[in-house]
């Protein structure tokens, strides 16, 4: 193809908790459009964050049409012609289109005020060379999102680039857009520019992309043309782990459905879905990020409303209306996201512990301490917490004692289902293990366990049934034994299960 | 991660009661500086004067356990005792005009409640106007002018009257703040409330209804205002148009004191009290030293700074 | 460190209360004109010089300190209190009868033997004045009336504000002429009866006159913004009125100030004042304000000294109420009045 414009070499990324990327060499070239591709976590974002100056690498460099660039910090990088188009949007809801595609470089006029007339005109022209069908006019707050990442991406458009970064530019845009996109595309190809793609829609490479890498864990793993490879050696290259003892099995022993959710479609979102949770049962969500999980289980807390279907609880109808009707019925969610939603700060464990379940530890309406530390204690001995105290403020926990706290909270509800919501996300190899023990006695005992995790391994080792989503359709259901990573990643990136050939 | 037990301790330790020395040492230093200070009846009088000042800060260290905060409790001291006082002009009973008194505390209190729980229209913006619109009420319910009390029983009861040694006002106040300290102790509800302040989304997923939670403060802190009222108009047999002008700034500042977080969750009702007794005490010292008052509140504002960087500063430490 | 840094915050705190009390209790803080001949302890110095055997606290409780005329009772009363045997210390009310209820208790714990009392709202205060009743403190009151039916007074002292208020009506008639014309009014707070004495006492002469109006009432609460505003209210509505009355020199200085502001000469409009303020005598000369009713505070207080101290020493027989008639002071004989200010 084209000269090289960008290259990386040996680029390594440390960071307190983990390293990012080691050791990644890639080169980008004009004229060419260059998927970067990687599950959550592989380092994509870190590598972009690099590129754009974001980020200096812990070793490595950076070279520009041959150039070393020591110290590249995000202004430089914009002077050097590096511009990134990101995921979340940078615009001004109160400007117009045309005072954003021009923020921070508007032309001051002869009295020192912004030259309106000379920010809109260019912007016409711009958007008209592109076929962009905006107002410039139009105020961005108005806008639908899709629109808005259109705005964005004129932006980019605007400043003088040789090399463009799209991360995930498709994910906010209808079909109408996405043609204008990739007409844009095609543009800069063809005026010589190195582009970068970032998408996990696998089905849009064909199209757009020319030349695709791979990273997984941080490592690079491949390059190759587009043209030469199927969807299955990409996935290959992205996931191929191995399935290690890390994940302590028992098959469970299926009862009754506890819960049926039925036809349930939330709005503007995915399909109706039909979905069983079995008593003695691990029924494992995988997905990717955005698929609809979490909002499906939030349906049952009355806190998402669906458009249409029902919530069937032991053979009867459910009024998914609040938090409290959930528990009242056996059921508890645990949230992903311990720090907003999950602990109350600045409250020892044992408050945490017993929020929901107050009434277990009351004499009369007197909270009884007493009941309290017994109930409390015997939960920090089952779970294997490390805590000094009962009465040690819970945010001084790690992360991993955290969870098991929480999990303690619902344990104490005694609940029938119990929905799990990524329950080992940022947790320690060792805690991981005792949760999956955990959910192991639960099922054991007869609860119906939902599991949300967008770790393959993790769904593939403890689930007993496994239930795939994309963009909020079920695109396959695969029990613990037929399970395939090649398959499973298929269905989360959009393909049904009936047409995989495994 | 080893946090050693008495290296937090003794950070904690004072933060958490290191108002209790503050009071302690100003205390002491008054009585060094003037004998009229530690004498019974001055000790009395202190105590009567602090009972508003308390009865008030107990209603807004509820509303501001739960994220929230009050600003219309000194117009609603106001409005709700010039209602019972008026009720009394018409030849009610005194108990009645109490009754309807405090129906208009709980009344307000539960139109704030619904208004930051149910419209999400931010505490201050809801408090700032009911403030406004109480002030103007009581005036327009008054034409400008004081009313009298509802009768000596009233006066007795809440102002002038005493159980044994202990003046009613002062009695009323303990009362209230036991009440006060049980209910967010030892009750669920007052689980609730910190739980509301600390994490709201926590809380809701953990079955508690922020929005029952927010509004039953707000209609507490309206029987709070109602019966400082009470306890204001007593002490004088009459409630004058502006009494309660900047009522609710002493009251924010106790619970302040008291290290309650004004991003709620955080705080004891027990130290809140210690918090009135601080400000009660520095303005009877002022008082008795002849301190005129315009240097009262710059001693107040200091003290209250002093002690609000005491517990930042020890607070630091325990985010370790 | 940490425990270091709040002990000396502590320490701060203390130094702060310790520094603001190191003044002299009878000083205070507030100088707003220069006392001279202050008093230290135990010398009596004055005019009237003599040695007593018992000193006795006196305990001033006054409403604000927001009118130079208060301002003035307190000076007068620090410098005079000494020569009848009283240490004197005060307290300002700001205004709030809750904050004069602690006051005056406070005041008795320090153990004042009398109190002499402004009060901010005379229902409310007769609460308090009960309490120095029970306490068996002799009050005195000056300026406004308390009701008797509801508390014990030993003295009250007032200027006469109904017949001092005929003095403005008779310049203003005087200065309207034999056409006559319009007057607007400042009146004080709604419910005070001074400020109802000053509203009668003026009405009864203006009433005579069919050829003077009053075009408009306003209520501006004594106060200097609260006039301000409704002064240029009023030069609004009736851009033509000849004559503003102020029921006090709050009031009247903020009316002035309000004329100026709209860019008006000097004589445009005859405004009269109520009390004699320093700021009221610089606006007459500069011929802003046309006149002003001058108390006979001074003289008052003096006399109010002396009964203070024939009753402490045990002659009960004093006058229940001292009214004292008051001046009109204008360009006139302004020269007159100064000294008395500066004295």
């Amino acid at each position: 193809m084209g000269e090289c414009i960008l290259e990386v070499k040996n680029i390594t990324k440390v960071f307190p908790e983990a390293v990012a990327l080691s050791d990644v060499s890639m080169q980008f070239r004009g004229g060419e459009v260059h998927a970067l591709l990687g599950e959550n976590g592989a380092g994509k974002s870190t590598l972009i964050k690099i590129l754009c100056g974001a980020y200096l690498p812990t070793e490595g460099q950076i070279f520009m049409e041959g150039q070393e660039l020591p110290k590249l910090n995000v202004k430089k990088a914009q002077a050097l012609g590096i511009v990134a188009i990101h995921q979340e949007l940078n615009l001004i809801p109160g400007l117009t289109v045309a005072e954003n595609v021009f923020l921070g470089k508007e032309k001051i006029g002869v009295l020192g005020m912004v030259d309106k007339r000379y920010t809109i005109r260019k912007t016409k022209e711009l958007f008209e060379r592109f076929k962009i069908d905006l107002d410039p006019t139009a105020v961005v707050s108005n806008l639908s999102v899709a629109q808005q990442q259109i705005v964005e991406i004129g932006k980019a458009l605007q400043m003088e680039s040789k090399v463009v970064i799209l991360d995930e530019p498709t994910d906010v845009l209808t079909d109408k857009e996405t043609v204008v996109l990739f007409d844009i595309i095609r543009e800069l190809k063809a005026a010589g520019k190195a582009l970068i793609y970032i998408s996990h829609r696998l089905d849009e490479l064909p199209e757009i992309c020319d030349t695709f890498s791979v990273l997984r864990d941080g490592h690079y793993m491949g390059s190759g043309n587009i043209g030469d490879c199927t969807k299955a050696d990409i996935i290959r290259l992205m996931i191929g782990r191995d399935l290690s003892e890390q994940y302590p099995y028992v098959p469970g022993k299926p009862g009754d459905v506890v819960l049926n959710i039925h036809d349930v479609k939330r709005k503007n979102f995915g399909d109706k879905v039909q979905l069983e949770a079995r008593s003695g049962e691990v029924l494992g969500l995988y997905g990717l990020v955005g698929s609809g999980r979490t909002e499906l289980m939030k349906c049952i807390l009355g806190i998402e409303k669906p458009e249409s279907g029902e919530f069937i609880l032991n053979g009867s109808h459910f009024e998914a209306k609040s938090v409290s009707k959930a528990h009242k019925a056996g059921i508890y969610y645990l949230t992903e996201d311990r720090k907003k939603e999950g602990i109350v700060t600045n409250t020892p464990v044992d408050f945490n512990m017993t929020l929901p379940s107050l009434q277990e530890i009351q004499n009369g309406f007197i909270l009884s301490n007493k009941k309290e530390q017994k109930l409390c204690s015997s939960m920090v001995k089952q779970l294997s917490v490390k805590t000094p105290s009962l009465k040690y403020e819970i945010q001084q926990l790690s992360g991993g004692n955290q969870q098991k706290v929480l999990i303690a909270k619902a344990l104490i509800t005694k609940p029938k289902l119990l929905i799990l919501d990524e329950p080992t996300r940022g947790i320690d190899v060792g805690t991981k293990r005792d949760i999956y023990q955990i959910i192991n006695e639960l099922k054991a005992s007869g609860v119906a366990v939902i599991v949300i995790s967008s770790e393959l391994p993790e769904i593939m080792g403890i689930s007993d049934r496994i239930v795939v989503f994309h963009d909020g359709v079920i695109t396959g259901e695969f029990a613990h034994n037929e399970a395939t990573e090649e398959a499973i990643t298929l269905c989360a990136f959009g393909t049904k299960k009936e047409s995989v050939a495994v | 991660m080893t946090l050693s037990k008495r290296k937090f301790g003794g950070a904690a330790m004072l933060r958490k009661y290191g108002i209790i020395l503050v009071l302690l040492v100003i205390c002491v230093a008054v009585s060094f500086m003037t004998d009229s200070f530690l004498r019974p009846s001055n000790l009395q009088s202190v105590a009567r004067q602090v009972s508003i000042n308390g009865a008030l800060s107990i209603g807004v260290c509820f509303v501001i356990l739960t994220g929230g905060i009050d600003l219309s409790v000194g117009s609603l001291l106001a409005l709700t005792a010039t209602t019972s006082a008026l009720m009394g002009e018409s030849g009610l009973h005194w108990v009645i005009c109490i009754l309807i008194g405090i129906a208009v505390g709980l009344l307000v209190g539960l139109l704030e409640g619904v208004l930051v729980a149910r419209f999400k229209i931010a505490p201050f913006i809801t408090t700032l106007a009911t403030m406004t619109i109480c002030r103007g009420a009581t005036q327009v319910a008054d034409g400008g002018t004081s009313v009298r009390s509802p009768g000596s029983g009233f006066d007795n009861f809440f102002g002038v009257g005493s159980l044994g040694p202990i003046p009613m006002p002062v009695l009323i106040m303990v009362v209230m703040f036991v009440v006060a300290w049980f209910v967010l102790e030892k009750t669920k509800f007052g689980r609730h409330i910190y739980a509301v302040g600390g994490n709201e989304k926590a809380a809701h997923l953990s079955g508690v209804s922020p929005k029952k939670v927010k509004i039953i403060v707000y209609i507490i802190s309206g029987l709070c205002c109602a019966i400082a009222g009470f306890i204001t108009c007593a002490r004088l047999s009459s409630i004058t148009p502006t009494a309660g002008e900047g009522a609710e700034m002493d009251a924010i500042a106790a619970c302040v004191l008291a290290g309650v977080s004004l991003d709620g969750g955080k705080g004891s009702v027990g130290l809140v009290f210690v918090g009135v007794l601080i400000i009660g005490v520095l303005n009877n010292a002022l008082n008795l030293l002849g301190v005129s008052s315009y240097w009262q509140d710059i001693v107040k504002g200091i003290v209250i700074l002093g002690a609000v960087l005491l517990e930042s500063a020890t607070a630091q430490r325990s985010k370790e | 460190m940490k425990k270091l840094v709040s002990l000396l915050l502590v320490a701060m705190m203390v130094l702060a209360m310790s520094a603001c009390s190191g003044d002299d209790p009878q000083t205070g803080g507030e100088n707003q004109t220069a006392s001279q001949g202050g008093a230290g302890e135990g010398t009596f110095q004055g005019n009237n010089a003599q040695s007593y055997d018992t000193t006795y606290k006196l305990g001033f409780c006054v409403n604000s300190m927001n009118n130079p005329v208060f301002v003035n009772w307190i000076n007068y009363l620090e410098e005079h209190a000494p020569n009848y045997g009283f240490e004197f210390v005060y307290l300002s009310s700001d205004e709030d009868s809750a904050k004069e209820l602690s006051n005056v208790e406070d005041l008795i714990s320090q153990g004042c033997d009398l109190i002499y009392l402004s009060a901010v709202n005379t229902d409310a205060a007769a609460a308090t004045v009960r309490l120095c009743n029970d306490a068996g403190i002799p009050v005195f009151t000056i300026d406004r009336i308390l009701n008797t039916e509801e508390c014990d007074v030993v003295l009250q002292a007032c200027t006469d504000n109904y017949e001092a208020a005929k003095l403005a009506a008779y310049q203003c008639v005087e200065d309207l002429g034999e056409d006559g014309g319009t007057v607007a009014i400042l009146r004080g707070t709604y419910g005070l009866e001074l400020a109802q004495e000053r509203y009668d006492g003026f009405m009864s002469i203006i009433n005579q006159y069919d050829n003077i109006e009053v075009v408009t009432e306003v209520y501006a609460d004594l106060d200097r913004e609260l006039g301000y505003s409704a002064t240029e209210d009023i030069l609004q509505a009736y851009p033509d009125v000849d004559a503003i009355y102020c029921g006090n020199g709050e009031m009247a200085v903020g009316a002035c100030q309000a004329i100026k502001a709209n860019g008006h000469a000097a004589g445009d409009y005859f405004v009269y004042g109520f009390d004699g303020s320093t700021y009221e005598l610089e606006l007459i000369e500069e011929g802003y304000l046309s006149g002003t009713v001058f108390h006979s505070f001074n003289p008052m207080n003096e006399a109010v000294l002396g009964f203070m101290r024939m009753y402490m020493d045990g002659e009960h027989r004093v006058p229940i109420s001292l009214r004292y008639s008051a001046s009109w002071c204008d360009a006139s004989n302004l020269e007159d009045f100064w000294y008395v200010i500066e004295a």
